[in-house]
């Protein structure tokens, strides 16, 4: 076993850890308050992710620095996406499919999915995995949007710097010596700033949709990072996910008033 | 070799002459049974199909096909009779019950008819752990779907979620009791972890609903 992977297990026990309590802790909430819609989408979600963790952990263990042929471990994120997915949709006020906003979702996510394929060469499970995540990020948009957690100028710095993230990731694939290093120091800075800033946004504005954008952010930069990076973006994953849990409490503590 | 057809028919001839003679959930439990093991037969074919067409061994298809496939047939069934017979929640779980019990039963004859049964252990082994896991991925399949009618949150996204936990909970379940030694031990608790865990979740939403029911009727009590 190589010590990226032994790395890797550890980052996945870790965060393991955290989402174990988080769901305990989602579960006691449900007991005091009264269970409610949100928090039982919100533990199914978790216990997915929590799972699909579990089950990364006994393929790492069992067939060490092998490829996953089908992984159920995707589809144990995917699931996660959904759930969360079907938990934010509950909570939409305003439903109206806007084009912009669902042709934002679909490029963004199929920009995604098309650095996965020509990373990876799995094309059929990155689009099947990919399209909750649209479904997820158009969600997010709307109820970031109708909610006005950020203003418009917030809300543009932060695409503008996503979208150069991903183009900055085409050089990557392809150049190689000083322009590479160059692209990658660049591009890698911009991604953790945006994690960075979302990151103290979610945990000031305690506001479910936009702690699950900081989540999705972190989500997609895990997807776009080699090893170490992989690693420091899985951490603040692991960050995003006890935000989700916090403002998921403020939301439901907003919802009893 | 097994013909599992021959075997189906064998098993579910007797049971489909008994619904003559039985009524109400009994014969839902019975029907629900039946409808299992065909699921089983039919999720055999296709997971064999998919193994020849995509060169899968076998080994890695039972790990990252079967419970993919399984999941999707068994989720289907269950969908089928909540739109067409308009099952109510208790029956849902009922369904739910008899389904993951007929495909585990049936799969269990196929396993035992084909490698044999002289090992007590193993018997024990087979029926508590691969049996029990059918019944526990659907149980929670039709506990999610149920909390999603109960919430009028019937959406696809929900319904795909849901069946997405199942089939996380059949693979991991697959890839840890693939290799003998302490994963497959871990594998083989799991199951029965997961049904106690279960257990407690629907006594606690029982307990909770009764609450609910009383203190409705003391409100309509005092009206």
């Amino acid at each position: 076993m190589s010590d990226m992977t032994l790395l890797g297990i550890l980052a996945t026990v870790l965060q393991s850890g955290v989402l174990a309590v988080v769901i305990v802790s989602t579960i006691k909430l449900m007991i005091n308050k009264n269970a409610t819609f949100l928090p039982f989408m919100f533990v199914l979600a978790m216990s997915s992710y929590f799972l699909s963790n579990l089950y990364w952990i006994a393929y790492d263990l069992l067939k060490p620095d092998t490829r996953m042929p089908i992984a159920s471990n995707e589809i144990g994120e995917c699931a996660m996406i959904l759930l969360l997915s079907a938990g934010l949709d509950a909570l939409l006020d305003g439903k109206q499919k806007k084009v912009g906003e669902v042709l934002f979702a679909f490029l963004f996510i199929g920009a995604n999915i098309v650095l996965w394929i020509a990373w990876s060469g799995e094309w059929f499970q990155d689009i099947l995995f990919g399209i909750p995540y649209v479904y997820f990020m158009w969600i997010l948009i709307r109820g970031l949007r109708s909610r006005g957690v950020l203003t418009l100028k917030e809300l543009l710095f932060v695409s503008i710097a996503c979208i150069s993230v991903l183009i900055m990731q085409i050089p990557l694939l392809v150049v190689k010596g000083n322009l590479f290093e160059l692209t990658e120091v660049v591009c890698f800075v911009v991604m953790f700033a945006v994690i960075t800033w979302l990151g103290i946004k979610s945990f000031r504005c305690k506001d479910f949709f936009l702690a699950s954008t900081f989540f999705l952010w972190t989500e997609l930069s895990m997807f776009l990072s080699p090893d170490v990076y992989y690693n420091i973006a899985m951490a603040a994953n692991t960050i995003a996910c006890f935000f989700m849990f916090l403002s998921m409490k403020k939301e439901l503590a907003n919802d009893l008033r | 070799m097994i013909y599992a057809e021959n075997v189906l028919i064998c098993i579910t001839v007797p049971l489909a002459i008994s619904l003559l003679f039985i009524k109400g959930s009994s014969r839902r439990l019975i029907s629900a049974f039946l409808a299992g093991m065909i699921v089983c037969v039919f999720s055999a074919y296709i997971a064999g199909f998919l193994e020849s067409v995509s060169g899968f061994s076998s080994e890695d298809t039972s790990i990252f096909l079967s419970p993919i496939i399984e999941e999707s047939m068994k989720l289907l069934l269950i969908l089928f009779c909540i739109y067409v017979f308009e099952l109510l929640d208790e029956e849902i779980m009922l369904f739910a019950v008899g389904v993951g019990a007929g495909f585990a039963t049936f799969e269990n004859c196929c396993i035992m008819l084909s490698s044999g049964a002289q090992q007590l252990t193993y018997v024990l082994i087979r029926g508590s752990a691969v049996g029990v896991m059918h019944i526990v991925t659907l149980v929670a399949l039709a506990k999610g779907l149920q909390l999603l009618k109960t919430y009028k949150a019937f959406s696809f996204a929900g319904t795909v979620g849901v069946l997405s936990l199942s089939v996380t909970v059949h693979g991991l379940y697959n890839l840890l009791v693939s290799k003998p030694g302490v994963s497959s031990y871990i594998g083989y608790v799991m199951p029965m972890i997961c049904t106690i865990l279960l257990c407690m979740l629907n006594r606690v939403s029982i307990e909770r609903g009764d609450k609910a029911y009383a203190e409705q009727r003391s409100v309509d009590e005092k009206s």
